[in-house]
């Protein structure tokens, strides 16, 4: 005669034997899952790079008005240097300081962020660059901050 | 009495071996699971579409207009082809009016990437050309970089 309690435990442990596969299966496709796809191609500090390499060699070979209202001076700013405005999003930051570096004179997004860049990971990677050009027939000091937190957009096809 | 052990024993031994046939087919059954979404897996499909992305962006920005490019995308349309994507035509798509570079190696999804030159990205085409690589024979995406055109209020 079989034993009752033993077929229960047989029963158990291959109800658990199930869950620990299950488990493994999960464990494995989380891990695929976060390497491959969770990081991505981290292309921000490139992008960033890119508009502000842009935006350095606009400044010095166009004669801007950094005496026009905020929204102006960036409509001024992306015309001149043919940058798509519609694509400088809430993703991006542009801060750009005339000579003092207290306060910047334009600025789009929160320009903070770029200070805090190397403590968390999820805020936009920033790069600086200082250069000088001509203002009113005088020299200043731009320094000029951009960064992106900008990512790829998947779409789902037929 | 001896009929009714030799019975049991048959009922034990047939409880014993549905429980390990149910085991093996759990075994089977999560192995090849796994199995499939790592095979699955292997062409990377999506880090490749938002490799391309990326750096297709990057060349549109920092092209100027009547620039003519050529980009190899071997890897690209092997991966596609492998992925079993309709047609080449389809694997790098230039939005314009979004400023968006899509690139497509799997058949339900394809990713996009904005880029911020306010160019235009016209006459674009993947080409098989004659030289081989790796054993295949090399691909090139060739596309032409033009002025937008300013559109006139009236």
């Amino acid at each position: 005669m079989k034993n009752k309690k033993a077929q229960v435990g047989e029963q158990t442990m291959n109800l658990s034997l199930l869950l620990q596969l299950g488990f493994l299966a999960l464990g494995i496709i989380a891990g695929v899952w976060i390497f491959f796809y969770n990081s991505g191609y981290d292309f921000r500090s490139i992008d960033a790079e890119l508009l502000n390499s842009r935006l350095q060699s606009c400044f010095r070979q166009n004669n801007l008005n950094f005496s026009l209202p905020r929204e102006e001076f960036f409509k001024e700013l992306f015309e001149t240097c043919k940058i798509e405005q519609q694509e400088i999003t809430d993703d991006w930051v542009i801060a750009i300081y005339i000579d003092e570096l207290s306060e910047p004179k334009y600025k789009h997004g929160d320009p903070l962020s770029c200070q805090l860049q190397s403590k968390n990971e999820g805020l936009p990677r920033c790069v600086e660059s200082t250069f000088q050009i001509t203002i009113n027939e005088k020299t200043a000091t731009i320094t000029l901050y951009t960064g992106t937190n900008q990512r790829s957009i998947v779409r789902r096809t037929v | 009495m001896i009929q009714q052990i030799k019975m049991n024993k048959r009922a034990v031994l047939s409880n014993t071996l549905i429980s390990t046939v149910v085991g093996i087919m759990a075994i089977a059954t999560v192995v090849a699971g796994i199995s499939i979404f790592l095979v699955s897996q292997k062409n990377a499909a999506a880090v490749w579409e938002d490799y391309y992305a990326k750096e297709i962006s990057r060349v549109i920005n920092l092209a100027r207009p009547g620039d003519e490019i050529s980009l190899d995308v071997t890897k690209a349309v092997g991966i596609a082809t492998k992925s079993q994507v309709r047609s080449q035509s389809e694997i790098f798509t230039f939005d314009n009016p979004n400023n968006e570079v899509c690139v497509k190696l799997a058949p339900s999804r394809k990713t996009c990437y904005p880029f911020f030159n306010d160019v235009d990205v016209i006459n674009y085409e993947t080409l098989p050309v004659g030289d081989i690589k790796d054993g295949k024979p090399v691909s090139l995406l060739k596309f032409k970089v033009a002025e937008r055109p300013v559109l006139e209020t009236i």
